[in-house]
């Protein structure tokens, strides 16, 4: 009997083998049939498209370098607004319904585990981050969304300081749950709260996607939106060579520094500010105003504390009443009232018309297109010299010189002194207010000499008063007052506007005028140790209940000491009920000015003002 | 074949034994299993090798990794910190404390003028109340705001800033 085929040939097989040069032949045979397939497949890698096949394999990682936010701080350095590195705590519900296991695979145990995860993690976020455990849990166990779709992404705590998440990344891990993702979201901290709050802004998220697809963190109102982009600096990245199993040694590593942000150096002097908040809430409470505005700069533009209240806190501005956001004195224009007599008075002496000794006749009433203008305290036909019109805030006086004027000297002359323009602080969202030009009729003539009929931001009138202080030369208001970069690097801001309006004479005549007046404000403001100067106003404003004239924007402007001038604080009040700007507005420029001149190391007066003659 | 043509064959006296040798034997001086484990020995050789390197690679990659990740934490608590003091820094917090001791504001200043030696003004004393702005105590702000936020994480234990838009 033969064997098998099958087995005969295994055995002729298994004998050839048997011989060491078939093994060696059968060894050999396969090493080159391996070299041939690795040479095969280095040709294709590396003769056929190399590049994308290099590409493929490395895969570049790219890394962002985000760039840290400038910091803002006051003349003095005190830290305004800065960044600080923070987590935000995401997680994703539906990975931890089922602890990021199948569901079909899961056994009883994994489910009951998946189960009690909410309550446990919710344990541990209330312990570390406070807050409410049934909001905590119920953002856990929350996996539909409200289309009915898959919940994956929860926001469990929106900013983390970043050296405790480490300990509660720790527990969490412990727990041995998943399904957390911590994100770098910094956070803008402003140390003083609602100090210039409405000067520095806030920050939001853009509502627009950037390139990154990712909603960008960007300025949403003042300083932090007009220098979002110096602020901001540029992000860096790292780009890398990885594989899929990491990082390559040695391998390619490109890295592009982020470009920090500019810092910046304001012209507040935060005390101040802190005082003249505080004084400017009492004032608004005690006069129940609607808000209230101040401003102190030095005469030569420098804002020294600009503040507005009610306000808000820039740190939670979810909770800030819509109302209270805002830069009024950059935005809120209004009829100046009185205190324009200030600038229509520089025009008439500065033309040489009038001097603060220059006698007019002023009648009780005077005729304006088809109606007759009078003045707040009735009388018939009175003597007044130029100083006496402005002390006693006489519209008929002052509408009497003002058309001494053409219509485009007026203009001309308002114009100069920054009204109809927005000063270009560098605020967003800065009104021009409204000037009327030369075409106007003889009636608006006459209404804007004495403050009606145009509007002006608070910003601008001060700065126009601030004219007539320094020597009759306009210098815009600037907040401003250096910048840098990271390494130190000076970065240039902007210059301010400066030009002559007026002559220097009659600056020092129309300070002489201003101060006259203080003295006969005496009772409401007494700078104790210093001459000062002012003009108060109250305007009438329109109430859109009834259509009339019967709210009133009580003001005030001061600008101490009167023989060198060196700052000017101007208070305005919207929609008291009744009252003046003497009344409501003066005391807080009094208190302002008392604490801010010997702050500046400014010496007290020691020479007597010149009495002026109010009548002849 | 003839007996006389055997005649000239030598037979040895005592003829050598036979005896069976192995083919691998006639064929090479090396034993057969010699060559596979020289193979098998250089692959584990390698493999060990590329283990170390590898462990090495990756324990450095993650001490460069802990270092880093040292760094940030340790810049980021700077940074919490200096946060912490700028608050201690703000005037409300100053004005507080400055109450606390007792202190009231003097707006009567008295200058000193160099190298003359004048003086300008008189000081005078003081109540407490010739400046309304800052006569009343001040108080440090009730509403939570970012400032709390980093107060309280160094003193406390809130972790939570405000400012997060």
């Amino acid at each position: 009997m033969s064997k098998p085929r099958s087995t005969r040939n295994n055995s002729i097989w298994q004998a050839k083998l048997g011989q060491p040069y078939t093994r060696a032949t059968t060894l050999l045979v396969l090493l080159i049939a391996f070299a041939v397939v690795l040479s095969v497949r280095c040709l294709y890698i590396q003769g056929f498209d190399p590049a994308g096949n290099a590409a493929k394999a490395l895969e570049p990682v790219s890394l962002p370098l985000p760039a840290t936010r400038g910091t803002i701080t006051d003349r003095s350095g005190q830290v305004l607004a800065e960044s600080v590195p923070a987590i935000r705590l995401t997680a994703d519900p539906t990975i931890i319904a089922t602890n990021g296991m199948i569901r079909e695979s899961m056994s009883l145990a994994d489910r009951l585990k998946a189960q009690a995860g909410p309550g446990l993690i919710a344990g541990i976020l209330t312990t570390h981050l406070g807050g409410d455990y049934q909001t905590y849990y119920d953002k856990l166990s929350t996996t539909k969304n409200e289309a009915g779709g898959e919940l994956r992404y929860t926001v469990l705590a929106p900013s983390i300081l970043t050296y405790s998440n480490l300990d509660l990344q720790d527990k969490l891990s412990d727990l041995g749950y998943v399904g957390f993702f911590p994100e770098q979201a910094p956070v803008r901290n402003y140390p003083n709260g609602t100090l210039a709050a409405n000067i520095l802004g806030y920050m939001v998220y853009s509502p627009e996607l950037d390139q990154e697809g990712k909603y960008p963190w960007t300025g949403g109102d003042g300083l932090e939106l007009s220098l979002n982009a110096q602020l901001s600096g540029i992000d860096g990245e790292e780009i890398f060579e990885a594989s899929p199993y990491g990082r390559i040694p040695m391998g390619t590593s490109v890295v592009t520094e982020p470009q920090e942000g500019i810092s910046y150096e304001l012209t507040l002097d935060l005390p101040l500010q802190y005082m003249q908040d505080q004084r400017l809430a009492e004032a608004v409470k005690n006069s129940r105003a609607k808000f209230g505005m101040a401003i102190t700069m030095t005469v030569h533009g420098e804002i020294l504390a600009i503040s507005s209240y009610p306000t808000f806190d820039p740190n939670s501005i979810g909770e800030a009443d819509s109302a209270h956001i805002g830069i009024p004195a950059a935005r809120f224009s209004y009829e100046p009232g009185s205190v324009q007599k200030l600038l229509t008075m520089a025009a008439v002496v500065d033309k040489g018309i009038v001097n603060p000794h220059s006698r007019v006749v002023v009648p009780g009433k005077i005729e304006s297109g088809d109606s007759y203008i009078n003045d707040s305290w009735r009388h018939d036909t009175v003597h007044l010299t130029a100083t006496g019109i402005l002390v006693r805030s006489s519209n008929v006086g002052t509408i009497t010189l003002s058309r001494q004027l053409s219509k485009e000297e007026l203009v001309g002359y308002l114009e100069g002194f920054g009204l109809g323009s927005p000063t270009g602080i560098g605020l967003p969202g800065e009104e021009s207010g409204f000037l009327p030009d030369a075409s106007m009729s003889g009636q608006t003539r006459d209404n804007i000499s004495f403050g009606q009929g145009l509007s002006v931001t608070a910003l601008q009138e001060v700065a126009a008063v601030a004219t007539i202080a320094n020597k009759g030369v306009y210098v815009s208001p600037r907040l401003i007052r250096s910048a840098t970069t990271s390494s130190g690097t000076p970065v240039d801001v902007p210059s301010p506007t400066v030009r002559r309006v007026i002559s220097e004479e009659a600056s020092q005549q129309v300070l002489s005028m201003m101060e006259e007046l203080a003295q006969e404000h005496s009772r409401n403001i007494n700078v104790k140790g210093y001459r000062v100067g002012t003009k108060s106003g109250t305007a009438q404003k329109i109430d859109p209940k009834c259509g009339c004239y019967r709210l009133i924007i009580p003001s005030y402007i001061g600008v101490a000491p009167a023989e060198d001038p060196y700052l000017v604080t101007y208070v305005v009040l919207d929609n008291t009920p009744g009252g003046s700007g003497t009344q409501w507005a003066a005391p807080v420029v009094q208190d302002i000015l008392q604490v801010a001149l010997p702050r500046y190391g400014i010496a007290p007066s020691t020479a007597t003002p010149e009495d002026l003659p109010l009548f002849w | 074949m003839s007996a006389v043509e055997y005649a000239d064959v030598v037979v040895p006296h005592k003829p050598v034994p036979l005896r069976a040798i192995s083919g691998r034997a006639a064929s090479s001086r090396w034993p057969k299993a010699t060559f596979p484990i020289a193979l098998l020995s250089m692959l584990a050789v390698g493999m060990i090798g590329q283990l170390l390197l590898q462990t090495k690679i990756q324990e450095q990659g993650f001490e460069l990794a802990g270092l880093q990740n040292e760094a940030y934490e340790l810049s980021a608590q700077q940074a919490i910190l200096q946060a912490a003091l700028d608050k201690q820094f703000t005037p409300q917090q100053l004005a507080y404390s400055a109450s606390q001791l007792g202190m009231v504001a003097n707006p009567y200043s008295t200058l000193l003028v160099l190298p003359t030696g004048e003086i300008i003004g008189s000081g005078a004393k003081v109540r407490g109340n010739e400046v309304p702005i800052i006569s009343k105590a001040p108080t440090l702000p009730s509403n939570p705001t970012a400032d709390d936020g980093v107060r309280d994480a160094m003193q406390v234990n809130p972790q939570t800033l405000g400012g997060q838009p």
